[in-house]
């Protein structure tokens, strides 16, 4: 099952590039100017953060990845998506880069990961997200980004049925 | 704990809950029994009428800001109005742990 869902991820992630390398944009960050920090410009920087928010429709912060997530609430992040049938979306592994950890929380002025943002707007972390989940607001929010969530085909599956 | 006590004097005064609950779930993330890093709170209140759940965890990180800057490490939010408490008093059940950077997890 792991195998799979790494696959996808891998897909989706290399299929949102457009064709350039899978390297996260946190990574090319961390390799490029000297100094971090959030005030040298470096990957923990506004402009940084603001760079990664946008880079994709549906972007999370979390600890570890989707594939192998460090921490329950990461992982819920992870699970909610993928029931969804999101798995294609940036996600940002904050224990890779303490500079991006700070940074995104200055960011967001949000002190915890798991941060979701859709589309370059922060919506909140774990138990938002699963709020937004069982009331139905996540099927609409997805939706306006144009993405379709299998929750809404699986409904009309048992409907055939 | 003192942060539990800490934590439940803060938002009751910048909340006026009608029902406050401060748990510390430490130890369900690794920590031994007491360690008041990890606690989820579930907070009844009627100043967060009208608004969004974004906000109403803002004024519950507010309330919180120096705990979340010091030893807090996570919070799990509830964040009901009276009337929604009324109408659906639970709390939604926790993630398990995973272990955070101590422990790799195989998946499933």
């Amino acid at each position: 099952m792991s195998g799979l869902v790494r696959a996808a991820w891998r897909l989706g992630a290399a299929a949102a590039a457009g064709g350039r390398t899978g390297r996260s944009l946190s990574q090319a960050a961390a390799g490029g100017p000297e100094g971090g920090g959030a005030e040298s410009g470096g990957s923990g920087s506004r402009e940084a953060v603001e760079r990664l928010v946008r880079e994709h429709p549906v972007v999370v912060f979390m600890k570890g990845s989707p594939a192998q997530p460090l921490c329950g609430f990461s992982n819920a992040v992870v699970q909610i998506l993928r029931l969804h049938g999101v798995e294609d979306y940036r996600a940002h592994d904050v224990l890779q880069d303490p500079d991006l950890r700070q940074g995104i929380k200055n960011y967001s002025n949000w002190p915890t990961i798991p941060q979701v943002y859709l589309n370059g707007e922060f919506v909140g972390g774990c138990d938002i997200l699963l709020q937004m989940h069982q009331n139905g607001d996540l099927v609409e929010e997805l939706k306006k980004l144009g993405i379709r969530s299998a929750l809404l085909d699986a409904e009309k599956d048992q409907d055939k049925k | 704990g003192p942060l539990a006590r800490a934590i439940r004097t803060k938002l009751d005064a910048a909340l006026q809950p009608t029902h406050l609950q401060v748990l510390d779930e430490s130890s369900r993330h690794g920590g031994p029994p007491g360690a008041e890093t990890h606690f989820a709170v579930v907070v009844v209140s009627g100043c967060f009428a009208g608004l969004s759940p974004l906000q109403r965890h803002r004024l519950v990180h507010a309330a919180l800001r120096a705990e979340l800057a010091g030893p807090l490490h996570a919070l799990a939010i509830v964040a009901k109005t009276p009337q929604q408490w009324e109408n659906d008093p639970c709390v939604p059940p926790r993630p398990p742990c995973l272990g955070g950077s101590k422990q790799e997890r195989r998946g499933d």
